[in-house]
């Protein structure tokens, strides 16, 4: 009889599917070989029997199980997106506002430019003009009509 | 708290803008200071008592005496132009435009004139003068050269906010 025919029989004994009359024990203790599968046998139940048993659903708590399922898939997701979103908002308002009013609530700069004058006109034809600056900053435009009359 | 929270920050918000937007509502008050000015051959030039704050404003004209004719003040907002009444013939109108980042402010001044006429010959004013001149507020403008019966005319420009 082949090794691994024995051994299969003695899986079989010691699953308990095979008489005890049909596998003779003695043999585990004449083959080396036997006594050390069924030591790894015993080895294997052992540590199935201390392995957690996974929580099994009874087919009257199935129907709760789905619901739970449909409730969780169909919840709303929790919108931390749309807070921030609104916080950023109201903080670059927030920024903004102060800024402009920092701006405008300060007083009048100090003022180190002079006055200039940027162009000069007019309808009175033949009239020259003449612009200068004073050494008090004032500006000064001299306009010299040809003639005695004004037109 | 957070709803409070930031309905007080958007009510500041809306309170800031105003504070600016009632910047943008500021006046600028001008005097003008009107002057007849002829050359009389005189060793030191001559100043109506009126005129003794312009005296060294005025001292660098080519004129030797200066006789005050009229001084007005008007304040006026942005945009807005004020009219300054001189005579029968000039009228100084004056419109601050804007103001600069360096505080001076744009001002476009022109001198509008009659020709002396029968009043029912009246032709439209013209303007004898136009200019457009970046002032600081405190410093003159000196607008001289335009003729009235005696003289010349002077106006000293001065704008202040």
């Amino acid at each position: 009889m082949s090794k691994r025919r024995t051994e299969k029989e003695l899986e079989q004994w010691f699953d308990g599917e095979l008489d005890e009359a049909a596998f003779d024990e003695s043999r585990i203790e004449n083959d080396p070989d036997l006594s050390v599968h069924l030591a790894v046998l015993r080895a294997l139940r052992s540590g199935a029997r201390q392995a957690v048993p996974a929580p099994a659903i009874a087919d009257a708590q199935f129907p709760a199980f789905m619901a739970g399922i449909r409730e969780g898939i169909e919840a709303p997701r929790a919108r931390l997106g749309g807070f921030w979103a609104y916080a950023s908002i109201v903080t670059a308002a927030l920024i903004v506002s102060v800024s402009l009013l920092v701006i405008f609530s300060q007083g009048p700069a100090n003022v180190k430019a002079q006055t200039e004058v940027e162009s000069v006109s007019s309808d009175i034809e033949g009239a020259t003009f003449d612009t200068h600056r004073s050494e008090d900053g004032s500006a000064t435009i001299w306009i010299n009509t040809a003639g005695e009359d004004l037109w | 708290m957070v709803r409070s929270l930031s309905s007080a920050i958007l009510i500041f918000c809306g309170w800031a803008l105003a504070q600016t937007a009632s910047a943008d509502e500021e006046r600028v008050t001008f005097e003008m200071v009107a002057i007849q000015a002829t050359s009389e051959g005189r060793d030191q030039p001559a100043f109506d008592e009126n005129l003794s704050d312009l005296k060294e404003t005025l001292r660098e004209l080519p004129y030797d005496t200066y006789k005050h004719l009229v001084t007005t003040k008007i304040s006026t907002a942005y945009n807005k132009e004020a009219r300054f009444p001189i005579d029968a013939r000039y009228t100084l109108i004056v419109k601050p435009v804007k103001k600069e980042h360096d505080g001076r402010i744009v001002v476009e001044t022109r001198i509008e004139a009659v020709e002396a006429v029968e009043a029912d010959k009246q032709k439209p004013p013209v303007n004898a003068l136009k200019a457009t001149s970046t002032m600081v507020p405190g410093d003159r403008l000196k607008l001289h050269g335009l003729k009235l019966e005696t003289g010349k005319l002077v106006i000293v420009l001065t704008a202040r906010v």
